[in-house]
């Protein structure tokens, strides 16, 4: 009972505010009343700056003015507002007449700028000052004033670090949720591409840009996304990491079950197949939803090469992340075992080896792959250069040096190099992390049972991931369920399929949207390939031959 | 409710069909078929396809009748209550018993191939649990896992048989027509009993998106399991021996034993190929729990339907360590699923029908 009534309890009700930490006091008409609040609820902030100025002499219009210093562009409060007000003054007074609202009044003839609005709320002119807005209280008015006149120090737009391609643009996601929005409608010029803005996060009032396009995506899933992102009040939201962990379908399962990604271009293709992106302010990962097991290894660049070579990556792709998880545990499995599996000279060759090391192999392998992985945080934390030194004398030099002391084998350094390996080849870092801890379940459970505990982990892992589901989609479509979309959703698999066979949308988009290319003289989907029409003739194409050309 | 929508779709359904029936009995197949039709009993499967489609008629026939129903509500209301009750808690056992000597038979095969050390009640004790895991989640999810193990059962499979094929013996096969007919509908009978997880459809049948498309869902995976049957008796027969085959206890086991890959890395590859066959004979242990655990809490109406998926994990272990050795294990299974499979698959379905016609009981009558 206790705890009940302990859950209930608004924790940061107060006179000002309410349980979800919106200000509660009202828009006064008195400027006094406005200004003693502002400056109780800004009480102690000395980097708020708060100036009265009064608009004409003939008959004043006091206002009171209200930022963040370091938070605005001065040049659009000075330039596009006081200037005006301070040129009104010694200029042209008498010219303008006193009889609308001093709000509108204020809008039409001293504001140089777009971007203004009337505001009726307390709660939201503070919160705009707090988002790096101004916020002008007017006397005699009930409402307020907000120029947007945000202009932080922000990052430039750079190289996103963890997905680099070869071909392929450079630009990637920062920290600032409007930049980063910009960076997908510059790839997407369509009005029906559609930017909701919410914010999650009582104290930290986290921007959140829900991003869709309208005609393609199903609305039910934008309404999942909407319900999802309303089901919990949390205080503060510092990165899209949050969020994620907040809408996702199972928090008990190791797999990322939406997509962070750092490129605009996978986000504005992500837009055009149906799913709905989520970008979070102050973070420079977006959140693409839903996802499959087979998006985690589609990368931006495999659309912008041939299609037989990414094709043949992708398999690699496949093969190398099952060796990453699976590598070490079936190695323990087949010595310990069935070493009669094994041709007699390598059975031989991998008993010499193991000569004089004292330790088990399972326990071989789980120092070495433990200590993998501390030289991995390791050269993550520290900066650069020294990172990488960490990784050569992590790797050689201790490792050469633990198989002289005939602590490790040779062999187990082998195969906890190429599982390492194989763990950087996916192009997901969420999808490796799970397979990191997987890994570590697979030695143990081969370890015990051979390869029979391989098969029932596998078991295992094939039947949670048959159970996820990511926003009301298979985790493994299309590998499962291929058929709902009349299998067509095969062709961005393993086997990248030539863009042109490519033309349909996959299963996420509406049922009348899923044409993605024809061709341009024809309301039908084509699958015809591109070059030269086979109606064509060399002539044709090459033009009539010149006399002389013989 | 189990984590996810109730329903597969016509393709899971099938390949789940098809993953269930190709359970241990195939690996003991060729050796019934041998014992009972000699060089003929290859033709066992064809013989046992035409008993297999009255199973399917008489199940799709009950439930066309009673659209959207399974064997819980239907027997009560065509039986009267307690009846029907008790009929529905023998299927149950029937259920859970019949998994269990599968199990059983499945544990001993690991034992002897994979982990002669490990004690039995371990070795089925992990597989129990991951079936568990599985089934908890509902019928979807098994749909999605036998659509994604399928290709780990099969490919294995058609390389075996396509190593096989290169050094068969094709005497093996003659002389044809030997078989006294008696003989061959009594094999033909018990090669149907593979068809045996037809049973599980009259709970899950009402669970296909499409429930109009039942019969040839069944008639799909029946038809598929009776050519692999054939294939795979007629393989063996040329593999191992047509006498072999009667005298070894899993014959399909050693033709794997058999196949010999020049230049292979790998040695001794039965172990790899039985290791996919493990896989089926989860899809199988994890159907007959999913139904049995299902009509469970249809029966005690439970709101989350899956709390009944954890209790049955004991039940099902005791019942497999019954058998008291190989021996035993063998006869139980086949004893069980020749003489009590055939009531659930056949005679109560067809009861079931004809009283349903005499008492104007059912869907078609309110159409």
């Amino acid at each position: 009972m206790d705890k009940i009534e302990r859950v209930n309890r608004p924790s940061r009700e107060d006179a000002f505010h309410d349980k979800d930490n919106k200000i509660t006091l009202p828009l006064a008409e008195s400027l006094d009343a406005n200004i003693k609040n502002i400056n109780y609820l800004f009480k102690n902030c000395m980097d708020v700056v708060k100036r009265e100025v009064d608009i004409g002499t003939l008959t004043p219009i006091r206002i009171y003015g209200v930022y963040i210093d370091g938070m605005v562009n001065r040049d659009i409060i000075e330039n596009f507002f006081l200037s005006r007000i301070i040129d009104y003054k010694n200029l042209n007074e008498e010219r303008i007449a006193v009889d609308k609202p001093k709000t509108k009044l204020i809008m039409d003839h001293f504001s140089a700028t777009f971007d203004i609005k009337e505001v009726e709320k307390m709660d939201d002119m503070v919160n705009a000052v707090l988002s790096g807005d101004t916020a002008i209280f007017v006397d005699g008015e009930s409402k307020g004033l907000v120029i947007a006149t945000r202009g932080w120090p922000t990052r430039g737009v750079s190289a996103p670090e963890t997905e680099a391609v070869v071909r392929g643009p450079r630009d990637g996601f920062v920290e600032t949720i409007r930049f980063n929005t910009v960076l997908v409608r510059r790839r997407i010029r369509d009005t029906k591409l559609k930017v909701e803005m919410t914010t999650v996060g009582t104290r930290s009032r986290t921007d959140i840009a829900i991003m869709y396009m309208e005609d393609i995506v199903q609305e039910s899933l934008v309404e999942e996304v909407r319900t999802r992102l309303k089901k919990y009040t949390i205080d503060g939201v510092f990165d899209s990491g949050y969020i994620e962990q907040l809408i996702e379908d199972s928090w008990k399962s190791p797999f990322p079950q939406t997509q962070a990604t750092e490129r605009p271009d996978k986000v504005a293709s992500s837009l055009m197949e149906g799913k709905v992106a989520i970008v979070v302010d102050n973070s420079p990962f977006v959140i693409v939803v839903p996802t499959t097991l087979n998006s985690f290894y589609q990368a931006s660049e495999d659309y912008y090469q041939r299609w037989q070579i990414m094709s043949f990556t992708r398999i690699l792709r496949y093969i190398v992340s099952f060796l990453s998880f699976a590598l070490p545990g079936v190695y323990l499995a087949i010595l310990n075992f069935h070493p009669a599996m094994l041709p007699t000279s390598l059975a031989v060759s991998l008993a010499a080896s193991r000569q004089g090391i004292a330790l088990p192999s399972v326990l071989e392998i789980i120092i070495m792959e433990t200590a993998f992985e501390l030289l991995r945080e390791a050269g993550i934390r520290l900066p650069g250069p020294v990172g990488h030194a960490i990784g050569v004398v992590g790797g050689i030099v201790i490792g050469q040096a633990a198989v002289d002391a005939k602590l490790i084998s040779p062999m187990i350094v082998i195969i906890v190099a190429i599982t390492a390996i194989a763990t950087f080849a996916i192009p997901d870092y969420g999808l490796t992390a799970a397979y990191r801890l997987l890994r570590y379940i697979f030695i143990i459970i081969c370890a015990m049972f051979g390869l029979y505990g391989f098969l029932i982990g596998l078991i295992w892992l094939l039947a949670h991931l048959s159970s996820l589901e990511s926003f009301g989609t298979p985790f493994f479509a299309p590998y499962t369920a291929g058929d709902r979309n009349g299998y067509r959703d095969f062709r961005d698999t393993m086997i990248r399929f030539p863009i042109f066979l490519q033309n349909r949308r996959p299963r996420y988009a509406r049922e009348h949207q899923k044409t993605r290319i024809r061709l341009s003289d024809s309301n039908s989907v084509t699958e015809t390939p591109p070059g030269p029409d086979s109606a064509q003739t060399a002539t044709d194409i090459k033009g009539e031959p010149k006399k002389g050309d013989e | 409710m189990y984590t996810h929508n109730a329903n597969v779709s016509i393709r899971q359904a099938k390949i789940l069909l098809i993953l269930q029936m190709f359970n241990m009995s195939m690996l003991i197949l060729p050796r019934i078929a041998g014992k009972i039709a000699g060089h003929d009993g290859y033709m066992l499967p064809i013989i046992g396809f035409a008993i297999g489609t009255l199973y399917i008629w008489a199940i799709t026939s009950l439930l066309k009748r009673f659209p959207g129903e399974g064997l819980d509500t239907i027997a009560p209301k065509v039986l009267t209550k307690w009846i029907g009750l008790v009929i529905v808690g023998l299927y149950v056992i029937k259920l859970l018993v019949g998994a269990g000597f599968e199990l059983r038979m499945f544990a001993e095969m690991v034992s002897q191939v994979l982990l002669p050390k490990t004690p039995l009640p371990v070795i089925i004790l992990i597989l129990l649990f991951a079936a568990q895991y599985l089934i908890k989640s509902g019928i979807e999810a098994c749909g999605r896992m036998a659509e994604v193990v399928i290709y780990f059962v099969f490919a294995p499979l058609v390389l075996i048989f396509c190593l096989v094929i290169i050094k068969t013996d094709y005497k093996q096969l003659l002389p044809m027509f030997t078989a006294r007919p008696q003989g061959m509908l009594v094999g033909a009978y018990y090669v149907s009993m593979t068809f045996m997880p037809l049973e599980f459809l009259l709970i899950t049948g009402c669970l296909l998106n499409k429930p109009g498309k039942l019969k040839s869902v069944c008639l799909w995976a029946v038809g598929i399991i009776s050519i692999v049957e054939v294939i795979l008796i007629a393989l063996t027969f040329t593999g191992v021996g047509m006498v072999t085959s009667t005298k070894q206890l899993w014959p399909v086991l050693t033709l794997m034993q058999s196949i010999q890959l020049p230049g292979s890395f790998v040695e001794n590859q039965e172990i790899f190929m039985m290791c996919w066959w493990i896989m089926s004979i989860y899809m199988y242990i994890s159907g007959a729990m999913y139904v049995a655990s299902l009509t469970i809490s249809r029966l005690v109406h439970f709101h989350r339907q899956n709390v009944t998926t954890l209790p049955l994990v004991p039940i099902v272990f005791f019942i497999s360590m019954i058998p008291s050795s190989l021996a035993e294990s063998y006869t139980y299974l086949v004893r069980f699923n020749g003489q009590i499979g055939i009531f659930f698959l056949f005679i109560l379905p067809l009861i079931l029908l004809i009283l349903a016609k005499l008492r104007n009981l059912g869907g078609r009558v309110h159409d």
